[in-house]
């Protein structure tokens, strides 16, 4: 028996060494060989999701970057000959006073064009009788581009501005005395308002406040068109026939805005007429005067009935509603009263980021009237009040309570002087830019986070977009071009809109760590245990082949 | 948060404090900064019900009378987006057609007359439920399934279903983790979709489903701690299933008590189900919330109270259309121009091409033309068979 298991022995060894063994141990190392060298970068390369390239690094920058704004100035003086001397005592109060910190993230600079007075002008602050005739003069006279504009310095007792120190036009001009600090108020919270901007930037920038402040939650965001639709509310049909030229009202006096207001953003305007549905007032009979009242507290939850039958828009802009309501006959005259009880001059409210709802009282049917009662709706005085209300949704800052420094020009039939213009394209620019840029780290953070979201060549395309508008954007911001830089943030608030809710950023299939495994194991474990043991075999033997040359 | 980005916020509120000084001063003289109420414009809701066929009936009137309730206290359809399988209606085997009942009683049909469902059927998927909540629906996905919010938007999700440790399932296909509803609430807060969120769940181990959130804002509650089960009220043997879930039954009796304008708050919400009624442990979560949980009232989130400002100002206008000259001539304007657009008339394309098309398209179509490359081919496949064919034929 010993004698056997000793040949048995001398054969293993002779078959460790003999050239049959040979092919089957090459074959061996051949599969370990192409498993790892062509099978893992196969599977690794096959098991990645495709991103396509995207400029990480200037997203991060734009995170950090600074946002400058330079507004250009020009002031023209037309001072008397004592005034004059202190000119260059006021010039350097003036630009002290309108300093900005460098380092705040959204720093607001001025450049000031001293100019002196033309004859030209000279002669028509001489010469014009009125201020609407001054402002139109001096409009005339000068082409001031988008984003700019005119001060002109008077004295102290000049005829027309009376006893007001300043008085601010139609168009981008403006006339003030050299008093205190009156062009620096002037400039910083009428005609820049950087209060506004301010707010702009940093609603986008994502800052909630602790409470909740009106200015910054009525008008909405960045949107690149706004639906508006108009509805008479009519709750008794059968005792009054209303009668509102709403298709004339809108051209007459709706329309010369929106023109105005066409680069800003697209608007559509539809109207409507609802039958037998009102609102759901509880009005308290008021006696001295025989009226009904609703106080402002009643109505937080008036419009929520009516919303259901307003019906809803196709487009995917936001809507805003502009409602007119004729109380039912039992009711009138119905009057909103503020917190004092006193009724409100306009008889209207607004709902922020929804509309405004008015009430027009009709002649109430006595008995010997044929019902239904024609009544004609006072279109003009309607569209004043949800002219008003338009300007506040969309984001024209509201200039409160003029005081009596101050005298401001009332629109014209367009219904937005042309420095508020800017101040809303102003705001606008910084916040699209604000957004565009959040929205572009928001995304490149999703990327790095979730790991199976597919980056597709033609998103990435418009991130490249955004990026150099945004970049573009910026520099004629600092530059001061707003009407290119507003402009350019619409650019770029578009695309990376479109890059970041493409549909196509779905996050893959999910799996947690132990799936994968799950996964896995039973497909390369079966095919991997074999494999590594024959390799492994086959090493040893090609360490004992070795060993035998040398031997 | 990656560095770069809370640095970022960082900056953005010391410039906020650095600018509110000036800011406030400034406009003292202006006017005093004016707040509202509430920090939220509007209210949406998106009521999920994951599951589907007949023994699943007590989900779908659990979803149906969460919608009744919503909708009684103001919150339009138009900004309710219902997900259901609402396969229990019209169902062979219900024996009330048409009605879905939410008590033995039956004293409600929960399915109503305007019930306006979004998403029915085979369309409640997970895809499209990430796809509202974060936004990245197809392009021609309408108004009414799109979930239109904007950073002053307060949402309630709610979802109920069969639900495990960390998962949702979804009509027994698929399944939602809650890591993916994490990710979900994260994306909608970095492109600020919401306000506030209140998420509530009705499965069982429902607390699972959001243990892993991090978005702030969001209050959520669940029906159940992991590990336990949540059960379901009462049968009605008229139907044949059980028809309400416990927590969705006592919260329902807490919401019918609530009117438009309830002061009961949410902390009141919190307290609707306890053990011993529900038998399994509700669990709250509000670490994520910034206000004071019973300070928040409950119409909040359920109802729709919205802000008012009074108009005080009107832009003056110039009577453009009262003189009777200007109102004829629009009037005359408007006429003329009906008019002219009355010749105008709209029709179909054409089915087939129009005879003068064809006849140019007959006359090229005669000659047969064939592409050089098909050509260079087909004469060389052709000379290596005939060069084959006489090789052979040599040999």
């Amino acid at each position: 028996m010993a004698e056997k298991e000793s040949d048995k022995k001398a054969v293993n060894d002779a078959d460790m060494s003999s050239d049959e063994v040979r092919s089957p141990m090459y074959a061996a190392l051949a599969v370990a060989f192409i498993a790892v060298v062509i099978g893992l970068p196969v599977w690794w390369l096959s098991t990645t999701t495709y991103r396509a390239n995207l400029p990480y690094q200037e997203i991060q920058e734009l995170a950090t970057a600074q946002t400058n704004c330079l507004i250009p100035v020009a002031i023209v003086s037309c001072l008397s000959e004592e005034e004059r001397t202190n000119l260059d005592n006021f010039q350097a109060e003036l630009n002290a006073l309108l300093q900005s910190d460098e380092r705040s993230i959204l720093s607001i600079q001025y450049t000031i064009d001293w100019q002196t007075c033309s004859l030209q002008d000279q002669k028509i602050l001489e010469t014009s009788t009125s201020l609407a005739e001054l402002d139109q003069s001096l409009s005339a006279s000068k082409d001031i581009p988008h984003g700019q504009f005119t001060i002109y310095l008077v004295s102290q007792g000049y005829k027309l501005l009376q006893s007001a120190d300043s008085f601010v036009g139609t168009g981008r001009v403006a006339v003030a005395t050299v008093k205190d600090s009156i062009v620096a108020s002037l400039i910083r919270t009428r005609l820049v308002n950087e209060g506004a901007m301010t707010r702009a930037y940093l609603n986008a920038a994502g800052v909630r406040l602790d409470k909740a402040d009106a200015d910054s939650m009525r008008s909405l965001l960045s949107t690149p068109g706004y639906e508006l639709s108009f509805s008479l509310l009519n709750p008794q049909p059968d005792t009054y026939n209303a009668q509102w030229n709403i298709q004339e009202a809108v051209q007459a006096y709706l329309n010369p805005f929106l023109h105005k207001l066409s680069e800003f953003a697209e608007f559509t305007v539809n109207s409507q007429v609802l039958y037998f549905t009102g609102l759901s007032i509880k009005p308290k009979h008021n006696e001295p005067d025989d009226s009904y009242h609703v106080s402002q507290n009643a109505l937080p939850l008036v419009i929520n009935p009516v919303e259901a039958k307003l019906g809803s828009h196709v487009s995917t802009n936001p809507s805003l509603n502009f409602l007119l309501y004729i109380p039912r006959s039992r009711h009138l005259p119905l009057y909103i009263t503020d917190n004092t009880g006193e009724p409100v001059v306009t008889n209207a409210f607004l709902s922020p980021r929804w509309g405004g709802v008015m009430i027009q009282n009709v002649p109430k049917p006595s008995e010997n009237d044929t019902l239904p009662l024609t009544v004609e709706i006072d279109t003009r005085r309607a569209m004043e009040v949800f002219l008003a209300q338009l300007r506040l949704l969309i984001g024209i800052p509201q200039q409160v309570a003029q005081d009596k420094n101050i005298i401001l020009a009332s629109p014209d039939q367009t219904g937005i002087t042309d420095w508020e213009y800017d101040v809303l394209l102003r705001s606008r620019t910084i916040e699209n830019l604000a957004t565009a840029s959040s929205t572009l780290v928001s995304l490149a953070q999703l990327l790095n986070q979730i790991g199976n979201i597919v980056i597709r060549d033609d998103i990435a395309d418009q991130v490249y977009q955004a990026v150099s508008a945004i970049k573009q954007g910026h520099a004629y911001l600092q530059g001061g071009n707003l009407y290119r830089a507003f402009h350019d943030s619409k650019r770029a608030i578009a695309a990376s809109e479109k890059a970041f809710f493409d549909p196509s950023l779905l996050e893959l299939l999910y799996f947690p760590d132990d799936q994968k495994f799950a996964i896995y194991i039973p497909l390369f474990l079966p095919i991997g245990i074999p494999v590594l043991s024959s390799f492994y075999k086959a090493l040893k033997w090609m360490k004992t082949k070795t060993k035998t040359k040398q031997d | 948060m990656a560095a770069p980005m809370r640095r970022f916020l960082c900056s953005a509120a010391v410039v906020f404090m650095w600018f509110a000084l000036p800011c406030f001063t400034l406009q003292q003289d202006q006017n005093v900064e004016s707040f509202f109420k509430s920090g939220h414009t509007n209210n949406w809701a998106v009521l999920v019900c994951t599951s589907r066929f007949w023994f699943n009936y007590r989900h779908v009137a659990n979803t149906l009378s969460i919608y009744r309730s919503v909708k009684r206290l103001g919150i339009p359809d138009s900004q309710i987006i219902l997900m259901l399988a609402d396969d229990m209606a019209c169902n062979a085997r219900n024996p009330r057609p048409a009605t879905v009942f939410n008590n033995a009683n039956q004293h409600i049909n929960v399915y109503g007359d305007d019930v306006e469902v979004d998403y029915r059927g085979y369309e409640v998927t997970v895809e499209n439920f990430i796809r509202v909540l974060t936004g990245r629906l197809p392009p021609g996905t309408p108004r009414s399934k799109r979930l239109m919010t904007d950073d002053r938007s307060n949402i309630l999700v709610y979802m109920t279903g069969h639900g495990g440790d960390g998962f949702l399932k979804f009509q027994d296909a698929e399944e939602i983790s809650n890591v993916e509803l994490a990710h979900a609430f994260q994306q909608m807060w970095q492109k600020k979709r919401y306000h506030e969120v209140l998420y509530i769940i009705d499965t069982c181990q429902a607390v699972s489903m959001y243990q892993l959130f991090y978005s702030p804002n969001i209050l959520a509650v669940g029906s159940s701690q992991v590990g336990e089960d949540s059960l379901s009220h009462h049968v009605d043997p008229a139907i044949g299933v059980y028809i309400i879930d416990r927590y969705t039954y006592y919260a329902l009796e807490f919401l019918e008590k609530i009117t438009p304008t309830s002061k009961k708050t949410m902390a009141d919400f919190f307290q609707v189900c306890p053990q011993h009624v529900c038998r399994s442990t509700p669990g709250v979560r509000t670490d994520l919330f910034r206000r004071d949980v019973a300070k928040v009232p409950i119409t909040d989130f359920f109802g729709s109270v919205r802000n008012v400002e009074l108009s005080l100002t009107t832009v003056p206008l110039s009577n453009e259309t009262e003189s009777t000259e200007g109102g004829a001539q629009v009037q005359k304007q408007g006429e003329e121009e009906g008019r002219k657009e009355q010749p105008k008339r709209y029709g179909f394309v054409d089915q087939f091409p129009a005879m003068a098309e064809t006849r140019e398209k007959e006359t090229s179509v005669s000659k047969v033309k064939f592409s050089s490359q098909f050509l260079v081919a087909s004469s060389a496949f052709l000379a290596l068979v005939a060069i084959i064919i006489f090789g052979r034929i040599a040999s």
